[in-house]
């Protein structure tokens, strides 16, 4: 993974992400036991903050010339690790992205999207998945609560929080 | 307790040591298992979707 982890710092040195945050599985492994996952998902914040279109095309372009070029499934694979690039696009990803903590992985300085915000977009996407993540949160109980339910609540999760908190505490 | 029960409550106490071990561990050792289980996987992956594929030929 370092060379996945270097390559995005390159795109973000050579201008062409302005600044990037792991989400997803890969964000997750930071606080809760490690799941298989197939890709790694990299939110990013691109500079045309008022563009109703987003193109990856620079960054699709600039990995081409890094040797980068075979998709897998979404991702465009970098070492091994098929990588989808998100533009941060709803309220609470753009707060997640800005919110991210500076982490370390095999060495390379990465930003990772905390807790409370990997577990608010579980509840927002709300797939099988999401949902098992969640409860594995909980079980490990590694969030901060009141910041957790503060985000729900500006965010207008609340109920799906409750109905979700329901069914997998209920498992 | 019954000897089921009994194996029944150490099996869950097992999973849950488990669990919280693998949560402990580092970044950089969690990745690795993820890594390690990815590659695990390929072969599998690669039978079942030649697998699916002969079917959809069929």
């Amino acid at each position: 993974m370092k060379e996945t982890l270097k390559t995005l710092n390159t795109l973000k040195a050579d201008g062409i992400i302005r600044t990037y945050a792991i989400g997803g599985a890969v964000a997750a492994f930071f606080y809760i036991e490690p799941t298989l996952t197939d890709d790694m998902d990299v939110f990013i914040l691109l500079d045309e903050p008022d563009s109703e279109f987003v193109t990856l095309s620079p960054i699709y372009s600039r990995l081409k010339e890094l040797g980068y070029s075979k998709f897998e499934k979404e991702g465009i694979v970098i070492d091994k690790w098929p990588v989808q690039f998100l533009p941060a696009s709803s309220g609470l990803e753009k707060e997640a992205l800005r919110k991210a903590k500076d982490e370390i992985i095999e060495g390379e300085p990465v930003r990772v999207f905390t807790a409370e915000y990997l577990m608010a977009l579980c509840v927002a996407v709300g797939r099988a998945k999401d949902k098992i993540r969640l409860s594995q949160f909980l079980s490990e109980g590694c969030f901060d609560s009141t910041l957790f339910e503060d985000i729900l609540s500006r965010f207008d999760l609340a109920g799906k929080w409750a109905k979700i908190k329901g069914v997998i505490c209920d498992d | 307790m019954s000897g089921e029960a009994f194996t029944m409550q150490n099996a869950l106490l097992l999973k849950e040591a488990l669990r919280k071990r693998k949560a402990s561990l580092s970044i950089d050792e969690k990745i690795k298992i993820v890594e390690d289980l990815r590659e695990k996987v390929k072969p599998i992956r690669r039978a079942r979707e030649i697998s699916s594929s002969r079917l959809r030929n069929d």
